[in-house]
């Protein structure tokens, strides 16, 4: 769908995919921005600017969202989880699996310091090893993993408090 | 009794014994050596190490026609069942949903084969005939069983040193392989990140995947059908999810006997008089040649693929085009990790992995039509 957006008389044409999946991914001006709704509730409030002919539909609520990858474990998929910090200064925020696979040993804690490359877990994926190594430094603010247990592409490893 | 008489009787397992049975045994050692201490293929190594010392006993029998290891060589090499019951368990093992979701990595799977026919071309300018330098050039193929299957067909005079140099050279591949992926890539292609794009594949795809490949490969290459079907065979049992207990079979027990008795029956092919000549060493000078051009025709077409998709795919997959697996696809992701620790390109190495394995398959098949109808 196509929604314009009128800022300081200029109109702004957005173009929305889904509105569903998250992150909702709008094409403005031919560039694209991937957005996270600050708590789920508030995704609701989007769909009445969607069109005046258009009634929102009150019957969408969190649990018709597709599943995505990572909301089997319901504690790690907070929706309103970003992937970065809320600053928007692009910082990090949380490590997700890169591939899915098991998780065969935990080396960091919550409250840890961790410095650039270092090792937070092992995620055993076709028979290999893959060290997954912290992308930035910082301090761990929750581990959602633990030994044995099976992740899938995407899902959030750590976070950082930072 | 008279001793002089009685010694020579005593003394005829040493009389009998040469400087080129001291020499092979010690290489049979040299293989056990390997086996054990640095662990290369050790499930192939230590039982052709162990025939190859056996073999070099003089006048145990165990060699000649009703001797054990002629029962096994008639039983199990001559008629190909030991490569072909091998393979089964291979299909068992290998899970193809990363070439499925990719299918695009099959082009490198074919890649991953120049080096079979490039050996071969040129063992045919030294001057092997055209039977020996097919059989030279499957090592090529980089998997044993194929290998053999291939070369006890074609030169079953050829195939002790084939198949040494094809399983050592697959157990090198951690050694041979870096330094010619860091020779042809450059660093700003081996940065290329490659993102895990989780296209699922059915279970209907993956059940229906063994039975029409070996359909389509029967059909079009028949020579080498023996080896795919029992590849998918295998690979049925294991995605099929309903013969758990054979699918456990096939990877462990069957997969392992078969892999103990044509180990054991190739390293007693070994004898001093078959194996100590210049043949040898000419082979085991053109398989690693053929291992070294697999390498560089996958990276090369991974470099092809890689400019043709804007750069969106990392030639490192390219060199995982051959059949070692799961050996090959792993060294892949791991030389991408080595320059970016945040780069996971796994599963896409799977997957040409997977299509090397059913690249070298196919190939050998089409080697033996070719050649079968040439000699």
């Amino acid at each position: 769908m196509i929604i314009k957006v009128k800022i300081d008389e200029q109109i702004y044409e957005v173009e929305i995919n889904d509105v569903r999946v998250r992150p909702i991914k709008a094409l403005v001006e031919g560039e694209e921005f991937e957005i996270w709704p600050e708590g789920e509730p508030t995704v609701h409030p989007i769909l009445p600017i969607i069109g005046g002919n258009k009634k929102p539909n009150p019957s969408i609520s969190t649990e018709d969202l597709p599943r995505t990858a990572a909301s089997s474990h319901a504690h790690i998929a907070k929706p309103n989880v970003s992937d970065f910090t809320p600053s928007g200064n692009g910082i990090l925020q949380v490590v997700r699996a890169p591939i899915p696979g098991v998780i065969t040993a935990v080396n960091t804690q919550t409250g840890a310091e961790v410095t650039v490359g270092q090792q937070l877990c092992v995620l055993e994926a076709m028979k290999m090893n893959n060290l997954i190594r912290a992308p930035r430094a910082g301090r761990i603010s929750a581990v959602h993993i633990s030994v044995g247990q099976h992740v899938k592409h995407h899902d959030i490893l750590v976070e950082y408090a930072d | 009794m008279d001793i002089t008489v009685l010694m020579p009787e005593l003394l005829k397992g040493l009389a009998g014994f040469s400087w080129g049975n001291l020499l092979m045994i010690l290489i049979g050692g040299l293989l056990i050596l390997l086996a054990v201490v640095k662990e290369y293929e050790p499930v192939l190594l230590l039982p052709i190490g162990f025939g190859c010392i056996l073999a070099n006993i003089p006048l145990t029998g165990m060699t000649s026609e009703n001797g054990l290891f002629g029962v096994l060589y008639r039983a199990g090499i001559s008629t190909e069942l030991f490569p072909l019951l091998i393979f089964v368990g291979i299909g068992a093992m290998i899970d193809f949903s990363p070439l499925l979701a990719q299918p695009k990595m099959v082009l490198l799977g074919a890649a991953g084969q120049f080096g079979i026919f490039g050996t071969l071309i040129l063992a045919t300018l030294l001057g092997y005939p055209l039977n020996e330098a097919a059989s030279i050039g499957i090592i090529g193929a980089i998997d044993g069983p194929t290998a053999i299957f291939v070369s006890a067909r074609l030169a079953p005079e050829l195939l002790a040193p084939i198949a040494v140099a094809a399983y050592s050279y697959m157990s090198l591949i951690p050694i041979i392989q870096p330094p010619i992926m860091r020779l042809l890539t450059t660093k700003k292609e081996r940065l290329i990140r490659m993102e895990y794009s989780p296209r699922p594949v059915s279970r209907k795809a993956l059940v229906v995947f063994p039975v029409v490949t070996t359909l389509m490969v029967g059909l079009l290459v028949p020579e080498a059908t023996p080896l795919i079907s029992m590849l998918m065979l295998g690979n049925l049992l294991r995605e099929s999810g309903v013969v758990d207990q054979l699918n456990k079979a096939a990877q462990n027990e069957i997969a392992n006997v078969a892999t103990l008795f044509l180990g054991v029956t190739i390293g007693s092919t070994m004898s001093a008089d078959s194996f100590l000549n210049w043949a040898t060493i000419g082979i085991l000078v053109l398989g690693l040649l053929a291992f070294i051009l697999d390498t560089v025709a996958g990276l090369l077409f991974g470099k092809l693929m890689s400019a043709l998709s804007g750069g969106s795919i990392n030639p490192l997959i390219g060199a995982a085009g051959i059949s070692a697996f799961p050996m090959a696809g792993r060294l892949s992701a791991k030389i991408a990790q080595e320059e970016d620790f945040q780069n996971f390109i796994l599963m896409h190495a799977m997957g040409a992995n997977t299509a090397g394995q059913l690249g070298s398959v196919m190939a050998g098949g089409v080697l033996l039509a070719l050649v079968s109808g040439l000699v």
